[in-house]
């Protein structure tokens, strides 16, 4: 079945006491049971634990990444906090991707670190350095490609070789390509995690993640630390995440289309120094971006001239692009990583991994594009 | 104060200006307030304030000027369903005595409303056929003949009425036009002079079949002379419906492209198969209506009809047979529907007016979502051959 029917049809089945054609919102907290001797017999008890409306999307989530089984959250951290509590103890040493959005870097850093966790933030662009970081306790590789924000690849099937090879698990933060243009599973990872929030709702309504694993053993875990923990996604959110999935290859084929056009005409601006996108011919890693995913996604980054006063300036004079943290959301949002998603991160670690003070971000939207690059222009003669 | 009327008054939390949420909130509110009486009649509360939700409503207001603008028109009264919506442009315009055109081809419900419903009131019918341009002249040329009720598409048969030439007798003989365009969509057919134009945005507008509602579009003097009656009748759109509604039109571009795309492999696939005697679709070259709908329309929509060379068991073991359409009514969201035609969309009609307007037993009426097209077909063919072998 193509993915297009998959994102209509995949978890959702008429509702049999009603013939209702959608899922419906399952707003209770608790199940009756039968008997004592048939608890669970219906497969759900108390919504902490399971709840219909949130499985149809996990089935829909889990079918669409090619995964054994989901699970959803009430956000994109609390899906990569289950990842970390379901695979790290202390004493454990985990390596993350050096570049990696601020909120993976301060879970690492700030809260997991204190409680006896190791982490080695490594270029994992570079497999030789990873299989150099890894010891006899590395219990979790943690990659995000692209990266947020600078969108340095990680060769997911490479770095997932040396994962299987050492037995550990390795997980990857697909939010900005979507099961749409890159399946991790597929390439040999073990781990697929996601902001919800992001593409998937992709209409800036509702915040979610999700944990989309290859063994029925990992999708235990996830769902015993969930449970323990109560980081759950509610009813309504899955609903709503689950109506906007319906359209989510056709959101990100539009907003990948407007990217390329947008990258393309700021890569021949005169005042933008700057420009990087998985789909310019001058992206470092284009090669491996067209092998490992079917599309480029929808975000990019460009300097200007004049740094960071310069870039500031450009963002509070554009119009129809909103200065908003999110991303993957059908309008198009523009941020500054530095004093924004990344000012978490140490100034000397931002600066070590690429993400320079005048870096300016661009979530693209489907708005059309010629309006999208008018508002663009218009701003950057303004400099 | 004490927290037991605290919890009725609880403290607002206010936003700093400029500090704007991306995505409007939903105003789930039955009442409006001012500081002062005198505020309240203000000639600005008159013209741009709120008071009653059955009046209006902000989330629901900015729902009606989107619409009304996808629509190239300037204002819109958001209802709870299609239906509401096409009573509030009847009875808005008519009185007992008034005559109304209304087309054999018309979707079943807008003519039950006229010929069973309107009579009651003391407003009569005429029903023709949308090609029948002499026989509307006729019509519009009585005296008594106030309104004219169409659609563009027809439902269920996708027949294409030549709009210029119905709005210009329209304008001649002074009959008000009443186009329901749900099949169209919001961005066709703006540039033709209909007075109202009515939807269904539980169709392509919400698109994602999980709520109802209704729009009248027209210019602000025509939907200002039916908002009274509109705030009596009652039948107003839920701010919480608004607010999928808006969030559906988001992708209306995107989804009616690729709903109008399968459709259109759809319609030409059928035209080839010897189990179909005919294939109704606008899109097609070799559709009566091409010619037309290309002048009239940008793109043609996701209902493709078909007569199958097929009984009614048959056809109806055809519609059973299919895996991924659904057998239910409703049109224009993201999962492929089916519907028997005669059953669904005829039973208002003799038997001869049935066969006017082409209704047969073998007629199916497909919805095309928005799945990968390799899949509905090959869904279709699987239920062919189980029925034709």
């Amino acid at each position: 079945m193509g993915f297009t029917t998959k994102q209509v049809h995949a978890g959702v089945t008429p509702d049999p006491t009603t013939g209702a054609i959608l899922t419906p919102i399952y707003q209770s907290t608790t199940f009756v049971q039968e008997s004592v001797d048939q608890y669970l017999s219906k497969g759900f008890s108390y919504s902490r634990s399971g709840n219909p409306t949130v499985r149809a999307l996990e089935e829909k989530i889990a079918a669409l990444e090619n995964g054994v089984d989901c699970t959803c959250y009430s956000t994109g951290m609390a899906a990569e906090q289950v990842v970390f509590q379901a695979t790290l103890s202390a004493g454990d040493h985990a390596i993350v991707s050096d570049v990696a959005y601020g909120g993976t870097y301060r879970l690492a850093t700030k809260i997991y670190a204190r409680f006896g966790v190791e982490f080695s933030f490594v270029d994992t662009a570079n497999p030789d350095a990873v299989r150099k970081a890894v010891r006899a306790n590395t219990k979790l590789i943690f990659t995000e490609t692209p990266a947020n924000p600078t969108l340095k690849l990680t060769d997911i099937a490479a770095i997932s070789k040396i994962a299987r090879e050492r037995g550990i698990p390795h997980a990857v933060d697909n939010t900005f390509l979507t099961p749409y243009y890159q399946r991790p599973l597929d390439l040999g990872a073990n781990i697929s995690v996601h902001s919800t929030t992001k593409y998937f709702d992709g209409h800036n309504a509702t915040t979610g993640g999700a944990i989309i694993v290859d063994s029925a053993e990992l999708d235990q875990k996830m769902r015993f630390h969930q449970n323990a923990t109560g980081v759950i996604m509610s009813p309504f959110v899955a609903w709503l995440t689950l109506q906007g999935t319906k359209t989510l290859s056709l959101r990100v084929e539009r907003q990948s289309a407007n990217a390329q056009v947008i990258a393309e005409f700021l890569e021949q601006h005169p005042k933008v120094t700057e420009v990087r996108y998985p789909g310019l011919k001058s992206f470092p890693q284009h090669a491996l971006a067209q092998e490992q995913a079917s599309g480029f996604g929808a975000m990019l980054w460009f300097e200007v001239e004049g740094g960071v006063k310069a870039g500031k300036k450009l963002m509070d004079s554009v119009k129809l692009c909103t200065l908003a943290e999110n991303l993957g959301s059908v309008e198009t949002l523009i941020t500054h990583p530095v004093t924004m998603t990344h000012a978490v991160v140490e100034p000397a670690e931002r600066l070590r991994v690429g993400i320079t003070d005048g870096l300016v971000r661009l979530s693209v939207g489907i708005e059309d594009v010629e309006d999208l690059v008018a508002d663009l222009r218009e701003a950057l003669d303004k400099l | 104060m004490k927290k037991q009327t605290r919890v009725t008054h609880p403290k607002a939390v206010k936003l700093l200006d400029g500090n704007e949420p991306v995505v409007s909130p939903v105003h789930k509110t039955v009442k409006f307030t001012y500081p002062t009486i005198a505020d309240s009649l203000s000639a600005e509360a008159k013209e741009h304030g709120f008071d009653y939700t059955r009046d209006s409503n902000p989330t629901t207001r900015e729902l009606e000027l989107l619409a009304a603008e996808l629509q190239d028109r300037d204002d819109a009264i958001a209802v709870g369903s299609g239906m509401a919506a096409i009573w509030l442009a009847l009875l808005g315009n008519l009185e007992a005595g008034d005559r109304v055109v209304i087309f054999i081809e018309s979707y079943r419900p807008n003519r039950v409303a006229v010929r069973r419903f309107l009579p009651k009131l003391g407003v009569k019918f005429t029903m023709l056929s949308v090609h029948d341009l002499a026989g509307i002249e006729a019509a519009f040329a009585l005296d008594d003949t106030k309104l004219v009720l169409f659609e563009a598409p027809t439902n269920p048969m996708l027949q294409v009425p030549d709009l210029a030439a119905i709005t210009a007798l329209a304008k001649r003989h002074d009959v008000v036009t009443v186009l329901d365009n749900t099949f169209a969509g919001l961005h066709n057919h703006g540039r033709y002079e209909v007075d109202y134009f009515v939807h269904s945005m539980t169709k392509y507008a919400n698109g994602h079949g999980d709520a109802m509602g209704g729009i009248v579009i027209g210019e602000q003097k025509r939907i200002r002379a039916i908002k009274p009656l509109a705030v009596n009748m009652g039948a107003v759109l839920d701010p919480g419906v608004a607010f999928l509604m808006a969030r559906g039109l988001k992708t209306y571009y995107l989804r009616y492209e690729r709903h109008s795309a399968n459709a259109l492999a759809i319609a030409e696939w059928l035209t080839k198969r010897k189990e179909v005697t005919k294939v109704y679709y606008p899109g097609l070259a070799t559709d009566l209506g091409h010619a037309l709908a290309r002048k009239q329309m940008t793109d043609f929509g996701g209902v493709v009809t078909f007569d199958l060379d097929a009984d009614k068991d048959r056809t109806w073991a055809f519609i059973d047979a299919l895996e991924l359409f659904t057998t239910t009514a409703s049109l224009g969201s993201t999962e492929s529907l089916v519907a028997p035609v005669r059953l669904y969309l005829g039973t208002d009609l003799s038997a001869e007016e049935q066969a006017r307007a082409q209704l047969k037993d073998g007629t199916v009426r497909f919805a095309v979502g928005i799945e990968h097209v390799d899949d509905l077909l090959a869904d279709v063919e699987q239920a062919l051959r189980k029925v034709f072998g």
